[in-house]
């Protein structure tokens, strides 16, 4: 009974899915609510096909994920690799001569 | 003279301790954002040879460090931008993901390509110290314009109008650049990170 119930629920939420624009549109506004505010149709559309696309709402899940990922990169970064990416000292070298070429008062 | 070169040294401003006290994190500002070792060390040469041309409109209101990156920000940013057109590996199309095979014919996902599930949140992964450099090289991975604006956009959290305008495109281009640069990390970050 309980597998009667969950293939009516599976079939349920295919077809509502399927009322709403396909994955590759739906991925593609998901992608664009981070950018822009989405009209209340879109936003409807994405909510019902997410009830039915386990799919598409890993996808907007992994966005959501590579975005928190993403602000704390630069911080992330900075931090960890403070010892590991360092300036070439040569380069370091040549940059001091050319501040003291430039900022010698003369 | 003699008081001005006082007032830079006493206030920390001293060009000649710059490259000792903020070259390196300038190079790692500059190298997450530019692929090439070369260029980023010339961009961090010009910031410091343009910041000591506009020494004396540094008013102190932020730090040396945050005014030079600022500087270096927009140096990266007229890069981007110079070279934004020459890009040729990432023209727009009219394929918005940049991989015709995540979906059928219809639209729907192609399931052997299809997001698989994630078992660690965003948090998780930032305590494995490993993951960052995973996600700087996903990032180099992607094609030049998508990197250029996702690094925009995301990592430095510039607005989208602000990024059209530097970068003279539509917002329909970025939105799609986005999305394709989204899409690429996120395959990239699955298959090297959450792979089972």
């Amino acid at each position: 009974m309980k597998k009667i119930v969950h293939k009516i629920n599976m079939g349920l939420m295919m077809l509502i899915a399927m009322g709403t624009p396909s994955c590759e549109i739906i991925g593609r506004k998901i992608s664009e609510s981070f950018d822009r505010p989405l009209t209340i149709k879109e936003r409807i559309q994405i909510k019902i096909h997410l009830l039915g696309c386990v799919f598409c709402l890993r996808y907007r899940d992994q966005l959501i994920k590579l975005h928190q990922m993403a602000s704390k990169l630069a911080d992330g970064f900075e931090q960890n690799k403070q010892d590991e990416i360092k300036l070439d000292p040569n380069i370091k070298l040549k940059i001091k001569e050319k501040i003291k070429t430039h900022h010698s008062p003369s | 003279m003699i008081f001005f070169l006082m007032h830079n040294h006493t206030s920390g401003v001293n060009p000649e301790n710059w490259v000792d006290l903020y070259a390196d994190s300038l190079y790692r500002f500059a190298i997450l954002r530019i692929n090439d070792k070369n260029l980023a060390q010339d961009l961090v040469q010009d910031t410091f040879l343009s910041a000591l041309k506009s020494l004396n409109k540094f008013k102190q209101k932020s730090t040396v460090q945050t005014w030079l990156i600022t500087i270096l920000k927009h140096k990266i940013v007229d890069h981007y931008r110079k070279s934004f057109t020459d890009d040729e590996n990432d023209t727009f199309s009219t394929s918005s993901n940049g991989d015709l095979n995540d979906y059928l014919e219809n639209g729907m996902w192609n399931t052997e390509k299809a997001p698989r599930k994630w078992h660690k949140t965003a948090d998780d992964i930032f305590e494995e110290k490993e993951f960052l450099e995973t996600l700087h090289q996903c990032l180099s991975l992607l094609p030049e314009q998508s990197r250029k604006v996702f690094s925009l956009r995301e990592i430095d959290g510039m607005k989208s109008i602000e990024i059209c305008k530097e970068l003279n495109i539509s917002t329909s281009n970025l939105w799609v650049l986005l999305h394709r640069a989204r899409n690429g990390l996120r395959k990239c970050i699955e298959k090297t990170w959450m792979a089972p």
